[in-house]
């Protein structure tokens, strides 16, 4: 069955991915199926609100005679980033503890 | 489905979304397929899905309803709260109720001025009023009494319901006015039946004003001057008997 992915944690992801080396479009979601199932389709909307909320920024370059659109993360999306990384350790840490009895307290 | 139809369905399907978005979507989707291959085109079409659920994703993201319905039919409406929805039968109800009161109160008038009228005054003036009459009026005061009562207390509702129905002409009217102009921008629907309300208000207002407020007035002076008469005949009728 596999987890449904929210959209804060599919953002965390982009963000992650476009934070190693500057990637395009369909490279992206070529990285993101590997770890999950998600289409081009349900990628569009997270790039293009990731892009108007200043997170991550567009350049063109030219690819075999067209142009490819590329995107940087902005400082505000690395800050983001972070933060995402945070709480996710954070929330990673307590499923576990309950999923996995791991690091439980006692 | 290639490239080219994708694309050309897709943009056919976007026709509402502003320009600048519309070409940013499908340059990411003739990315995509540029990227997964031209000889992969048909696989990628089916990958991506059905164009429609595609294009409510993105009009969802920029806020425009994906089956194209005006704002004010997509956000959560509240017709209670909604001074245009409720208007028209308002507006009616009152012009009716006010056509009838006032064929009422005119049917009253009628009525009332020949018997109570200032008649009574001008017969006891001429000397009219004999002192057998006058014995008869008092003794069927029983009778007089209530009628006269009522008949004030009719002219006086009903002069009271005239300056109402006045006000909220007026207060309605303008209201409707008002907030005509203010849905006229948000509404436009809304907003002109609302202004057309409010003009239809004030004009009522305008036409009935003068005969209400003179009717109320005339009424009322009537009705003084006939009752001081009544008693004036009383009162001189029997002293100049005793």
């Amino acid at each position: 069955m596999g987890f449904p992915i929210s959209s804060g944690l599919l953002d965390a992801m982009v963000l992650a991915i476009v934070s190693r080396s500057d990637t395009y479009g369909y490279e992206i979601t070529q990285f993101l199926r590997s770890a999950v199932d998600v289409s081009e389709s349900t990628l569009y909307p997270v790039m293009r609100r990731l892009q108007k909320s200043g997170l991550l920024e567009t350049y063109d370059r030219e690819f075999q005679g067209r142009n490819r659109r590329y995107y940087r993360i902005t400082s505000v999306g690395s800050a983001a980033l972070g933060e995402y990384k945070r709480e996710w350790t954070d929330h990673k840490r307590k499923v576990d503890s309950i999923l996995l009895g791991e690091g439980a307290e006692q | 489905m290639t490239r080219e139809e994708f694309l050309d369905a897709l943009r056919k399907r976007l026709n509402r979304l502003p320009s600048e978005e519309l070409e940013s979507a499908l340059d990411y989707y003739n990315e995509i397929f540029l990227d997964a291959g031209e000889e992969n085109e048909q696989e990628t079409a089916e990958k991506l899905g059905s164009i429609d659920n595609i294009a409510r994703q993105i009009y969802n993201e920029n806020g425009i309803d994906p089956d194209g319905r005006p704002a004010y039919m997509v956000e959560s409406y509240d017709p209670a709260g909604d001074p245009g929805s409720e208007d028209p039968e308002f507006a009616e109800s009152v012009y009716e109720r006010m056509k009838r009161k006032r064929q009422e109160r005119r049917a009253g008038v009628d009525v009332q001025e020949p018997e109570l009228g200032p008649s009574v005054l001008d017969r006891v003036k001429q000397g009219e009023f004999s002192t057998a009459r006058l014995v008869l009026v008092i003794c069927l005061f029983p009778i007089w009494l209530p009628l006269l009562i009522v008949a004030f207390v009719l002219s006086f509702v009903f002069s009271i319901l005239g300056m109402v129905l006045e006000v909220v002409f007026i207060s309605v009217g303008v209201v409707s006015l008002i907030s005509g102009v203010v849905y006229l921008f948000s509404i436009p629907p809304v907003g002109i039946m609302s202004l057309g309300i409010g003009l239809i208000l004030v004009g009522l207002f305008i036409l009935t004003m003068k005969a209400v407020f003179k009717g109320c007035f005339k009424m009322f002076a009537g009705m003084a001057s006939a009752t001081a008469g009544l008693f004036r005949t009383i009162i001189y009728g029997g002293a100049a008997n005793g």
